[in-house]
């Protein structure tokens, strides 16, 4: 049994060995790395039935399209996330908004512009809050994982990214030193990214 | 006919699995685009994704012993 299983490691390095280019083409690589996809190829080789081999091949082919399938998406999602873009642009600009001509329904007021008929904007009818990091944020994932963050963290965050401070600044306003804003600021993002990796 | 409905069923589910695994993916690409348009874009990116994986067929792929076979062939 043992002697078998030491001549089955040298057939398999053998192989290994004289097909060394080959097996370094990614697409093979990659299907290799799978344990069970590697298994059936090893039984392959060691039991070189046409069987053993047709498994692999049915497995690879299986591999293959799942591959061309994730490439296919890839360049789909960049591609048409551009041309949609192009073609807002397109349209915005052919089909202009525009409010300034005569118009039927309003007799009263036809000929005049639309900018004379209202009343003048005061600044006061804008939102003047302050500018909230939670009032921004449009991924809801990354909302709850903001969620998480101690009151420190979420504040030394919304300093940097929001109000553009810089480390040093920010240790100012809150008395402390660079170098421990800068590890609030780390372990932060580390706390996000494991939030949102989970 | 059993048989066409349970492929149809393996075929949605890997469907799901992708659109998911893409999900940052596609969010990743909705930055580059108008703030109210996103919604939109990312839907039609998603309802894109599902009609080409049900129409096309991801299929002739190279053999894999040809594969393995066809460099060695080469250096020779």
């Amino acid at each position: 049994m043992e002697y078998s299983s030491i001549n089955d490691k040298e057939i398999l390095t053998n192989f290994l060995d004289k097909h060394k280019l080959s097996l370094d083409n990614p697409l093979v690589k990659g299907f290799l790395k799978d344990q069970t996809n590697f298994e059936l190829f090893k039984t392959a080789i060691l039991v070189p039935t046409k069987e053993n081999k047709e498994l692999v091949e049915k497995s690879f082919g299986k591999h293959c399209r799942y591959v061309r399938k994730i490439k296919y998406i890839d360049s789909l999602i960049r591609f048409y996330s551009i041309d949609f873009d192009k073609k807002i642009r397109k349209n915005n600009s052919r089909h202009l908004l525009i409010l300034d001509s005569k118009s039927i329904y309003l007799n009263a007021e036809e000929g005049q512009l639309l900018e004379n008929r209202m009343s003048p904007i005061i600044e006061e009818d804008y939102y003047q809050g302050e500018i909230d990091m939670k009032n921004e944020i449009t991924n809801s994932n990354l909302f709850k994982a903001l969620e998480s963050l101690t009151k420190k963290q979420a504040l030394i965050l919304e300093l940097f990214y929001f109000k553009k401070l810089s480390i040093h600044e920010i240790a100012i306003a809150l008395d402390s030193s660079p170098q421990n804003i800068s590890n609030i600021h780390r372990r932060a993002i580390f706390n996000l990214k494991k939030k949102l990796i989970n | 006919m059993m048989d066409e409905t349970a492929n149809i069923k393996i075929k949605k589910k890997e469907i799901e699995q992708l659109l998911k695994d893409f999900d940052l993916k596609i969010k990743k690409c909705l930055n580059q685009t108008n703030s109210s348009e996103r919604e939109d874009l990312s839907q039609e990116i998603k309802l894109k994704i599902i009609e080409k994986l049900m129409s096309i067929e991801f299929d002739d792929s190279p053999s894999f012993w040809e594969l393995v076979d066809r460099v060695e062939t080469k250096k020779k």
